[in-house]
């Protein structure tokens, strides 16, 4: 008995972890408490079960760091970002897509993945001002040839049409617009994707493993929210 | 009981876990106050007030999750900490917040030992990319052992372990790691494997990689990294010189055979295509050319490299003149060779003849030319002149750099290139017009984010001043002075931006300077590593930041330069300990490794000139005959001696006209001040650089050197020295020889001054050198003769052109006895003896002076005067160069029979200004110009020689003849004369 009140007693003057480092970058620190809500805001906006498992945290800590890495440039560059207000079309967008235009739903959904309004303009500021990045930094670089252009209306996209719709397709010359701008966000994704591979190899970035594996355990109860 | 208790055990330890396992949030807590905020440990790397103070949530504000967030971002910004975490306990609706934090380790000392050469200690240091002062981690030393493994390995040492043993400072978080390595034995190259096709036999391919000793004396030589590479680039080599460009020859693999300890190369070799390349209508030698066609040096054929080729061509042959040169080339190709043609139209040789500069108002010409690669045609020098349309680009960037740099930013610079100069077709003419523009002038310079006291120093630093020309230059060199002022202060994180505006007029630009000075970061200690035999205090007293000091970025190269000057060590790196982290005070760390203790040098040389020995018997040629003189010398020194960075050096010299022994003891920072040293030899010598005696000198000397500036340095010294001249040698009347020839033991207090302002003492082009030497040698001070002697030398230096140079000097010196001395005269050894390469070059070496009536030989003088004059002029391009000069001057019998007189009176008269005139040669190379001097002297003297042996000198016998000492003299040397 002894030993229970004793075990009782040290349970009642405990203290709590109540965040932590999961990951460093260069100089920078992801905590697991941003791990945590990232994963909240993906699976928010995604419309995705909430899960905390090890797997989806680092996910979510590799989209952190991607974060990370594109402000430090931004910030080396002088990139400017957009206003607060620019997120407003976006969170109507996702109100109206989402919970239709439900205040009482969306706002039932937030409690339930647990995230606050601020957090979510937040992650849908850190979108536009991703887009604006990529925009500036890699878009001068694009030049799509007349030749993929040609090339891909071959390949891609009149088999696609054919399957989805069962029409003759557009000619060329109308469907040129879509899919020069099809082809150059690939390459935009491509030339991220490549500047963030040379970026992590020049800057350290290092997994405290045992905070996900020790997050993963403690959030497991809160598992799946829906 | 057993089990009913443990499930009770079990029951509270799951309660337990509930709690503790509640979920990472810290949303419990949101709102409430914070009482007070700990760490864990309590004692943390950087003080606890200072910690708290950098927190962004600060005891009695209210908790929120983003504020923990910031708080931990800032701890880890600190560099300090390798993990942190926040843990929140509640107590009365109030929250006790406790930082947990895991020191990180930052790199020290490392040290190696059980290596063997090569790889050096440093290669081997170097490969692990461990630096000191940086983070230490588990990792990165596993990565070091194998880059330090791998490296072994390139360099045959393939059963190589590394264990490695750290050392953890807790008190300055740093780690000291040793590398204990096992190389076991080298292994030796063996016959090589060959892969691909190639034409080139086994055989051709073992010779050309230099793997087999000389006749395969001993078979195959150690593997080292440097060994495979040469190997390698030796089968390029032989491949290149086939024709076979195209060739590609890689080391696959090194494969080691364990029991017959060697490696056994994989090389891949494909011949490729072969390269004929041919040039038509210039004759190109084959280096040039591979200097000029990239194809040789990029193994590889494309439209790129030829027409690149091309370029070069006609850069190369404008550079010769031929301006108007054209270069085509066609390729084909072949079953097995590419064949490229180059096809030259060189035109009509153009010399360079003209070079105008019109428009410029605000720099002369002269400040123009010397900044352009253009130069009109010299008779000599130059004889097409220099030019080609790159070096014209070239000139005319240089030109407009100087415009902007001025405050003209809309110059302009025109250039036109004409024929038939002065009707000449083959005479060229290249004008450039100067548009000059207005001058923008600096309005108001505006400096923000700095104190008024500040800014008024930083303002006196600045060259962009109100009313000065401006230049974004300019500004960029202010920039850069203002930053290292901040980072000397340290503010090492201290940043500056400019914006500029054009005044409405139009005519002037404002500045405005933004100074973001950052956090003033302080030394926190200097902690010293790798002493292992010098004193520390010799250390510490150079390294000038202490502790508490602002941390000056330019204090600690100043220290480690002042390190590097003691001359002990081999390395010394300076590092902050944790550089990119965010605290107030940081260790400045010196890691130092000693030189080693012994050095050796031996060296062997020749000399020849009219120097010889002779026949002791022989009085021929008092005046000098070629000699040839081989030398060896040899010295070994012990550095560091005592730890105190004291030096104790012998060396010695043996040829046929010297035999030397010198010991020197040097204290360099003498009471450990940089600017004194103090130094003790002892000498013997015995030799015959004067060609009427042979004298051994048995001297022992004290030295202190004071440099009172970096022109100005003072010696003082006292020098006791005994000298026996051979009688034997002595070639000189003999009712002179029991004067001159006794033993004489000389004490001798001295003084120098030596002020050298020279541009460069080696090639000097302006500025000036002075010297005075006062010796006295007395009595009291143990000498048996008693003289006095002044030596004085002033050069100095002009430049008359831009490579033009002035040089002139004079070499003034006497000496006589003092009363007292047992002596009647001054000692013959003691006496002034000049001419020669570096004094006179109307003489011999030594043979100026007096001379003796009966033999001729040279037998010095109390006194002397020798003027020196060079033009020193570029003869043939930059590297051959010519002088003209004009010596004067002479030994004379005492100080009363100087003067400028330039007719001997008589055969007797030594005491007259000899004339020399001559050119000379100078060829330009890294350890200065080599030297050929020829003289003609209309005034050389004539004296009595002696044609007989020594006996009959002695009886009386013998005759005497008039000789003189030839009027044409030849001197080969190293060095500019003065």
């Amino acid at each position: 008995m002894r030993i229970f009140f004793t075990l009782l007693c040290l349970a009642a003057i405990h203290a709590e972890i109540i965040d932590r480092i999961g990951v460093t970058v260069g100089n920078s620190v992801i905590t697991m408490s941003e791990v945590v809500l990232q994963t909240r805001i993906t699976a928010l906006i995604e419309n995705q079960p909430l899960r905390l498992d090890e797997i989806t945290l680092r996910q979510s800590a590799d989209r952190l760091i991607e974060q990370t890495l594109v402000r430090r440039e931004m910030e080396l560059g002088e990139y400017s970002s957009p206003e607060a207000f620019a997120v407003e079309p976006l969170l109507t967008q996702l109100k109206q897509d989402r919970f239709m235009g439900n205040a009482e739903l969306y706002q039932k959904s937030l409690r339930q993945y647990g995230v606050t309004e601020d957090a979510l303009r937040e992650q849908l500021l850190w979108q536009l001002t991703l887009l604006r990045f990529i925009d500036l930094r890699f878009r001068p670089g694009v030049q799509v040839p007349l030749e993929d252009i040609r090339s891909y209306y071959r390949d891609t996209f009149v088999p696609q049409w054919q399957k989805n719709s069962g029409t003759p397709p557009p000619p060329i010359g109308v469907a040129r617009e879509r899919i020069e701008e099809t082809l150059a966000q690939q390459q935009l994704d491509n030339l991220l994707d490549r500047w963030l591979n040379s970026m992590r190899t020049q800057i350290s970035i290092v997994f405290r493993n045992p905070a996900f594996t020790e997050t993963a355990e403690l959030q497991a109860p809160q598992g799946a929210t829906r | 009981m057993i089990r009913r208790g443990s499930r009770v055990v079990r029951a509270a330890a799951a309660l337990v876990a509930i709690f503790l396992h509640a979920p990472l949030s810290g949303a419990d807590f949101a709102g409430k106050r914070v009482v007070q905020i700990r760490f864990e440990p309590p004692v943390q790397p950087v003080p606890t007030s200072e910690l708290k103070s950098q927190l962004p949530l600060q005891e009695g504000d209210t908790f929120t999750t983003p504020a923990i967030r910031r708080s931990i971002e800032s701890l880890f910004r600190t560099g300090r900490y390798e993990d942190i975490s926040v843990d929140a306990a509640e107590t009365d609706n109030e929250v006790t917040l406790t930082f947990i934090t895991v020191n990180r380790w930052f790199i020290g000392a490392q040290t190696i030992t059980g290596t063997q050469e090569p790889p050096s200690d440093t290669q081997l240091l170097n490969s692990t990319k461990l630096s000191l002062g940086q983070e230490f981690t588990e990792s990165g030393l596993r990565q070091a052992t194998e880059n330090m493994i791998r490296l072994l390995n390139a360099n045959g040492f393939y059963e190589a372990s590394v264990n490695t043993d750290i050392q953890r400072d807790p008190h300055t978080d740093q780690v000291d790691i040793h590398y204990a390595i096992n190389t076991g034995k080298r292994v030796r190259f063996t016959d090589p494997v060959i892969r691909g096709h190639t034409t080139l036999s086994v055989s051709d391919i073992i010779r050309s990689t230099g793997w087999k000793r000389f006749l395969n004396r001993g078979g195959y030589r150690p593997v080292t990294e440097a060994r495979v590479q040469s190997g390698m680039q030796g089968i390029r080599r032989k491949m290149e010189n086939r024709g076979l460009l195209l060739s590609r020859v890689n080391l696959a693999g090194m494969e080691w055979k364990q029991e017959q300890n060697v490696a056994v190369p994989t090389i891949e070799i494909n011949d490729g295509s072969r390269i004929d390349l041919q040039i038509d209508g210039f004759r190109i030698s084959r280096g040039t050319q591979r200097k000029l066609i990239p194809v040789f040096e990029e193994h590889s054929v494309d439209m790129d490299l030829l027409n690149e080729g091309s370029r070069n061509i006609a850069s190369y042959l404008q550079s010769r003149g031929y301006f108007d040169a054209k270069v085509g080339f066609t390729t084909r190709s072949t079953e097995d060779a590419e064949e490229i043609h180059y096809t030259i139209d060189r035109g009509q040789r153009y010399t360079l003849a003209n070079l105008e500069i019109t428009g410029n108002q605000y720099f002369k010409q002269d400040a123009l030319r010397e900044r352009m690669s253009i130069i009109p045609a010299t008779p000599i020098r130059y004889r097409h002149g220099r030019f080609s349309n790159q070096m014209l680009q070239a000139d005319i960037a240089s030109i407009e750099n100087l415009y902007h740099s001025n405050g003209f930013l809309n110059v302009a610079v025109k250039p036109a290139l004409s024929t038939g100069f002065r009707d000449k077709e083959q005479l060229q003419s290249v004008s450039l017009h100067i548009e000059e523009g207005h001058q923008f002038l600096i309005g108001d310079v505006r400096i923000l984010g700095v104190e008024p006291e500040t800014e008024s120093y930083v303002r006196s630093i600045m060259q962009s001043a109100p009313g000065q020309p401006f230049s974004d230059e300019t500004i960029a060199l202010d920039r850069e002075t203002v930053l290292n002022l901040f980072f000397n202060y340290g503010y090492t994180n201290a940043t500056l931006e400019w914006t500029t505006e054009r005044n409405p007029n139009n005519l002037s630009i404002d500045i405005e300077i933004t100074i973001n000075t950052g956090k003033q970061v302080f030394v926190r200690q200097v902690l010293v590593g790798g002493l292992q035999n010098t004193v520390p205090r010799l250390v510490y007293d150079r390294i000038s930041l202490k502790p508490g000091d602002p941390l000056s970025l330019g204090e600690m190269l100043e220290s480690q330069r002042r390190l590097y000057d003691l001359g002990v060590f081999a390395r010394v790196d300076a590092a902050l300990q944790n550089p990119d982290g965010e605290e107030s005070a940081k260790y400045v760390l010196f890691e130092v490794e000693e030189a080693k203790k012994y050095s050796y040098n031996i060296g062997v040389g020749a000399q020849v000139g009219r120097i010889g020995r002779g026949s002791l018997q022989s009085f021929d040629s008092p005046a000098g005959a070629t000699g040839f003189s081989p030398r060896l010398n040899a010295g070994i020194t012990r550095n560091n001696f005592l730890g105190l960075g004291h030096s104790i050096t012998l060396q010695g010299r043996i040829s046929n006209i010297q035999q030397r022994a010198q010991t020197t003891y040097i204290a360099p920072h003498f009471r450990n001040r940089d600017d004194l040293s103090l130094s003790f030899s002892a000498l013997y010598d015995d030799s015959r650089d004067v060609r009427t005696f042979a004298a051994k000198r048995l001297e022992a000397a004290a030295q202190i050197t004071r440099r009172l500036s970096r022109a100005n340095t003072w010696q003082g010294r006292y020098i006791l020295r005994k000298v026996t001249v051979d009688p034997n040698s002595l070639k000189i009347e003999p009712q002179l020889i029991p004067r001159l020839a006794q033993p004489v033991r000389l004490g001798i207090v001295a003084s120098s001054f030596i002020q050298d302002r020279r541009d460069n003492p080696i090639e000097s082009t302006r500025g000036f050198y002075n010297s005075v030497d006062v010796g006295m040698a007395i009595r009291q001070i143990g000498s048996q003769s008693n003289f006095a002697r002044v030596l004085a030398r002033n050069s100095s230096y002009y430049r008359l052109t831009h490579d033009v140079v002035f040089a002139r000097s004079i070499t003034f010196g006497f000496q006589d006895r003092l009363d007292g001395g047992p002596l009647s005269d001054v000692p013959l050894p003691e006496r002034f003896f000049a001419g020669g390469a570096s004094t006179h070059r109307g003489f011999p070496e030594n043979q100026a002076g007096p001379r003796d009536l009966i033999t001729g030989f040279p037998i010095g003088g109390k006194s002397m005067m020798i003027f020196n004059h060079e033009i020193r002029h570029p003869l043939i391009g930059d590297s051959l160069g010519a002088v003209l000069f004009h010596d004067m001057g002479n030994v004379y019998s005492r100080i009363g029979k100087m003067g400028f007189r330039v007719t001997q009176r008589d055969i007797q008269d030594f005491d007259y200004m000899v004339q020399a005139v001559g050119i000379g040669f100078r060829y330009r190379t890294p350890i200065g110009p080599i030297r050929i001097d020829l003289a003609y002297v209309p005034n050389s003297p004539r004296f009595l020689g002696f044609e007989g042996t020594r006996d009959e000198l002695l009886f009386g016998q013998g005759r005497q003849s008039v000789q003189r000492i030839n009027q044409f003299q030849f001197h080969f040397s190293l060095g500019q004369a003065f």
